[in-house]
């Protein structure tokens, strides 16, 4: 079943409908949350609270024209509503529950390499502004195409490209200059 | 070079153009790197039961037309037993089958040796009351009946509600049955079980003594009622322990002091002086200790009382 096909069976609001629906975006929904806001258990309710303002949209019959960057764009002003409380900007995430979630084949040194670079990475999305974070996050990670991002942080499409464009240059600039720091 | 950020650059190929002027020290061996390490960005993905709890969460709110925005998932859930069809259980009938229904479950509950004890008490109590030197100084104003009624009332009491406020009350609580059903049932176990019991050693008594049945019954009776309903209150202001402990204080104390608490000592059987002012504070006591009861049972009925609400229930 396609989103569109979704989308009429949710304007007679079955409860089949949303189930699929639920099961189709609950994980990438998650995952995108998780990216930017770096905390599990945030993740987790604000993931809960999409869910929940989409379910209570469907009951009112307030749906959009196209599914995903509707969703993405709830996920979207949940991040936003969460980094404008000034509790969370003192919050500092860690990654020790990945470290003790990898798998037991992994030999100690290489899954240190790889929460090394995957902390460089998250390092250099952490000095993207909060727009182009986001972009980068749908675009890269959760796939989602120029023009649907575009409707979900409400830009044109030659901005995204732009700040797109500038941000992963900006990465791309932040981690040479790690490895040249790291190497000499 | 990663595939996928190969693909996304290539989208930008214009961005590239006309940024290539500026900062020109991106080079395509930096986006190498970058394609290397952006797969390392992973996030944790829930599992198929997250998915299906959430699910279930979430699609009773297609239904619910009183649920606002606001309130989304963060409305109580409703308890098992505030789902389950109540009408054609528990509000069927008479109000005696009904009270009769409640009790069932906690006769079961109850150990032999409550029953057996209680049996004893009140035996060894008649056989107190018939014999003919009276120990430990009954001869007086009381007798063992008057003062084993309220003692064993208020621990029976006590002991039946014992779950109240712990994990097993929880679970109890999951039947389909509010807390003011749990209580009654409770109560009237325990009640009818020592009032039966009682009426009985009275009979006898009667019978064998030839005393007056009527004033010898009051004589035990207010002070069951009135120990029973100070229990239960204190039980729900303060917690099973505190209650318990208050009123077997307080019983000592009345014990202890007899008629020198005059018409506040409740203990009292027809030969003490204060006799019928003693049974009237009593009764009075008793019925306001009973009002307060409702009230508090009224005002928490419907109260979920879940794992953390426990507390303010005091126990």
């Amino acid at each position: 079943m396609t989103d569109e096909q979704l989308l009429i069976q949710l304007k007679d609001v079955n409860p089949a409908a949303l189930e699929t629906l639920i099961y189709r975006y609950h994980a990438p929904i998650y995952a995108y949350i998780s990216r930017l806001v770096r905390n599990p258990h945030i993740a987790e309710d604000l993931t809960q609270e999409c869910f929940t303002r989409i379910c209570l949209a469907v009951r009112d019959g307030r749906l959009p024209v196209s599914i995903r960057p509707w969703i993405y764009r709830i996920a979207t002003n949940l991040c936003k509503d969460l980094w404008k409380k000034a509790s969370h900007r003192n919050e500092v995430p860690t990654d020790e529950q990945e470290l003790s979630t990898k798998p037991d084949r992994d030999t100690v040194s290489s899954i240190l390499i790889r929460q090394w670079e995957r902390e460089e990475v998250i390092s250099a999305l952490a000095q993207l502004s909060e727009d182009s974070r986001q972009i980068v996050v749908l675009r890269y990670y959760q796939d989602l195409k120029l023009q649907e991002i575009s409707e979900i942080v409400d830009m044109p499409l030659s901005t995204v490209k732009s700040k797109l464009y500038q941000a992963l240059r900006k990465m791309a600039r932040i981690l040479e200059e790690k490895e040249v720091a790291r190497s000499g | 070079m990663d595939e996928k950020l190969r693909k996304i650059l290539n989208e930008l190929a214009d961005e590239d153009r006309e940024g290539s002027d500026d900062e020109g020290s991106t080079t395509s061996q930096s986006f190498i790197r970058l394609g290397e390490l952006m797969p390392r960005f992973t996030a944790p993905e829930p599992t198929s039961l997250h998915t299906t709890a959430l699910i279930d969460k979430l699609l009773p709110l297609l239904d619910n037309k009183h649920v606002d925005v606001e309130q989304g998932v963060n409305a109580r859930t409703p308890r098992f037993a505030e789902v389950m069809d109540r009408e054609g259980r528990g509000h069927s009938g008479t109000t005696v089958s009904r009270l009769f229904r409640l009790m069932m479950p906690q006769l079961l509950i109850l150990s032999p040796w409550f029953w057996v004890g209680s049996l004893l008490a009140v035996g060894i109590s008649l056989m107190l009351m018939l014999s003919p030197q009276q120990p430990f100084g009954f001869a007086g104003s009381t007798n063992p009946i008057v003062l084993m009624a309220p003692l064993l009332s208020l621990l029976g009491i006590s002991y039946s509600c014992r779950s109240y406020g712990t994990p097993m009350f929880e679970l109890e609580m999951s039947f389909p049955l509010t807390p003011s059903q749990w209580l009654t049932g409770k109560i009237a176990m325990i009640l009818c079980c020592y009032l039966i019991l009682f009426a009985l050693a009275s009979g006898v008594l009667a019978w064998n003594e030839g005393i007056a049945i009527i004033p010898f019954t009051i004589s035990w009776l207010i002070p069951l009622c009135l120990y029973s309903l100070l229990t239960l209150a204190l039980m729900l202001r303060f917690g099973t322990l505190t209650a318990t402990f208050t009123m077997v204080g307080f019983w000592l104390m009345q014990f202890i002091f007899g008629e020198g608490m005059g018409a506040f000592y409740f203990l009292g059987d027809t030969s003490f002086e204060q006799w019928l002012s003693s049974k009237v504070v009593g009764a009075i006591v008793s019925v306001v200790v009973a009002a307060y009861v409702i009230f508090r049972l009224r005002r928490d009925q419907g109260i979920a009382v879940s794992a953390t609400q426990t507390e303010s229930w005091r126990i």
